[in-house]
């Protein structure tokens, strides 16, 4: 089922002499469950591409599907709840509240839409992510590597049609990365969650199902190991 | 005050707040000028008195008091019901009040339907609105019933109902993963099906045409035994590839449940190589073994030492004589992480994608005996305790197999 399909994206900067193409004609499809890593240079539009699929940056041309949703012929407002809904986004410097503890923060999406939190649930995700000991430690008292696992749960916890996730890694040590990348990966099958992540290091792309590669706007597959 | 969340309700509810404050407003204003002209009622009909009795001669002093008395006398009573001036006296004898009546019940009666119509006619417009917006969900619903998933529900604003709309669009999603993953599901076992009988059937010829040899000269003895020995080894082919086959269908259905059990990872590896350290040893390739033997793994001790097994036999058969296949292992701060490296032929970037499929056999692995399940069985193992199975490979370097396993509780 598809998730996700980029139709002929641009995304323009500036004019004239000093225009700067960030992605050129993009298209793309990414289906239910496919947890995908889009790598490229810094520069290479791959950043401008999460932003445009989130939601968060207009793109000159071409259109974003999400299930099927046209995402920018939606009014601001509706793109808004529609991003809060269905789009979990997991960023380089995890973005944890500082007051809440670990189980806190990762039900707090749900809080934000009025939704009332499941136990087991939250439960699950805790075991899944190793966190079960440290659901009351508040951030300050985790590892960077702890932090994005944390991350990882707020962002899957209200089961997002989409997850999108900018450079998680780039905070952390090659140790802790590897297995933040690890969790992520299991985490996302376990849910058969889909993933698109961005990152610049391609060796952190072992365990991920398909391998996109931007240079300079232009996108290419690299295969992958998709069953 | 939840209901407040959704656009909609918060307008009317708005609308009804204004509402409200108005009617108020007007009703004050109205009893403001009903006070008013029931002053000056009165006043004129004692400005009209008072000027009648003091033409009719009475002193002022008399018709002054006259004003100011309020006792009530019988016969002051009887005097106006003589003249018809009674509380029973329909008020249209009366001039004065008749105007003022007439006034005040057209001001009540416009008012009445004014304010009446304002509310029911919004009322009407805000329930014909969501009568619109229910039937359209329930339009989307029923094509969700018949399997057209195309459009969807109108989710995307803030509210109770939304939530409601985006929840049932959810379910008829996972109708569609469900009916697409059955398909799929269809479509494997169509093609599991008929690899099997292709794998079974080459055994089976070959079977057949022994027999039919050893048939036709049963007193050959050397004949007898070579053939006997052919057969054999093609029965035990196929008892191999059955008994795969079985594990991996297990797998799939979830009929395995895995034992954990506290092991050390030296232990688990001997076993996975057990019956592999000879084929090493006869084809010249080195098998090394590099981690702490004290550290502990929490794992199926039989399955997964088949699953690395499967790994090193990969390794094994993608190595040239005088390589290397390097088992090691190592716990990081979240995980422990086993790999087995080879130094081999590596796998080919277009077969990277489809390395984890049944019975997928690359073409650098022609010359090999298998039959393409050892990785996709070794994957499912693996997955089915909660771990991972990723790879890295360099063509013509080499190959290593991770297995990931989370310690952390």
């Amino acid at each position: 089922m598809e998730i996700l399909r980029t139709q002929n994206l641009c995304k323009v900067y500036g004019k004239g002499d000093t225009q700067v193409k960030a992605l050129q004609d993009v298209s793309f499809t990414v289906e239910k469950g496919e947890f995908t890593a889009v790598v490229g240079e810094s520069g290479s539009g791959k950043s401008t591409l999460l932003n445009c699929i989130g939601g968060l940056d207009t793109p000159t041309s071409g259109h974003i599907y999400l299930n099927g949703e046209d995402l920018y012929s939606m009014k601001e407002t509706k793109r808004t709840v529609f991003r809060r809904r269905h789009i979990g986004f997991i960023f380089q410097s995890f973005h944890l509240i500082s007051e809440l503890n670990v189980e806190q923060n990762i039900i707090f999406p749900l809080l934000l839409d009025n939704k009332k939190p499941n136990r087991e649930q939250t439960d699950e995700i805790l075991e899944v992510l190793g966190l079960t000991d440290r659901r009351t430690h508040l951030p300050s008292q985790l590892s960077g590597g702890q932090q994005q696992r944390v991350a990882i749960g707020r962002a899957l916890i209200a089961k997002p049609m989409l997850v999108l996730a900018d450079e998680p890694t780039g905070n952390l040590d090659s140790k802790n990365s590897q297995d933040v990348m690890d969790l992520l990966c299991k985490a996302s099958r376990h849910y058969q969650q889909t993933v698109l992540m961005i990152t610049h290091n391609i060796n952190l792309t072992s365990s991920v199902d398909r391998v996109l590669r931007v240079t300079d706007g232009i996108l290419s597959e690299l295969g992958g190991m998709k069953v | 005050m939840s209901f407040l969340h959704e656009k909609q309700s918060r307008c009317y509810f708005l609308f009804l707040s204004c509402f409200c404050t108005l009617m108020l407003a007007f009703f004050v204003l109205c009893a403001g000028i009903q006070t008013r002209e029931a002053k000056k009622l009165l006043l004129r009909q004692e400005q009209t008195a008072a000027s009648y009795l003091l033409e009719q001669g009475i002193s002022e002093d008399i018709t002054a008091a006259a004003f100011k008395n309020s006792e009530l006398t019988e016969e002051g009573v009887r005097l106006l019901e003589k003249s018809g001036r009674t509380d029973s006296t329909p008020f249209w004898l009366l001039p004065p009040a008749r105007r003022a009546a007439v006034r005040y019940r057209t001001a009540a009666l416009l008012g009445g339907l004014g304010f009446g119509g304002i509310l029911m006619g919004v009322s009407a417009f805000f329930l014909h609105r969501r009568e619109l917006l229910y039937q359209k969900a329930a339009g989307r619903i029923a094509e969700f019933a018949e399997g057209s998933f195309a459009r969807h529900l109108p989710r995307n604003e803030t509210g109770t109902l939304y939530q409601l709309f985006a929840s049932v669009d959810e379910l008829a999603m996972a109708l569609q993963s469900k009916s697409e993953s059955e398909q799929k599901a269809k479509e494997f076992l169509k093609d599991m099906i008929s690899d099997i009988s292709h794998q079974l059937k080459t055994p089976l010829a070959a079977l057949n045409m022994y027999a039919e040899i050893i048939l036709d000269e049963p007193d050959n003895p050397p004949l007898v035994e070579e053939f006997s020995g052919k057969s054999l080894i093609s029965l035990a082919r196929m008892e191999q590839l059955i008994l795969s086959l079985l594990k991996v269908m297990r797998l799939d259905a979830g009929n395995i449940r895995f034992e954990q059990k506290l092991c050390t990872v030296s232990e688990l590896v001997s076993r996975g190589i057990a019956e592999l350290i000879t084929r090493a040893k006869q084809e010249e390739k080195q098998i090394l073994i590099n981690g702490d033997p004290g550290e502990q793994i929490l794992c199926d001790l039989e399955w997964t030492g088949e699953a690395i097994g499967n790994l090193v036999k990969n390794a094994l058969d993608h190595t040239e004589a005088g390589g290397t296949i390097e088992i090691a292992w190592e716990r990081s701060l979240a995980m422990l992480r086993l790999s087995v490296a080879d130094n081999g032929s590596g796998i080919l970037p277009e077969d990277i994608h489809h390395i984890f499929k049944r019975f997928y056999r690359s073409k650098s692995s022609a010359h090999t005996q298998g039959i393409g399940l050892g990785l996709p069985l070794a994957k499912s193992i693996i997955e089915g305790q909660g771990g991972i199975l990723s790879l890295q490979s360099t063509p013509g370097k080499g190959t290593t197999f991770i297995i990931s396993f989370l310690t952390e509780p």
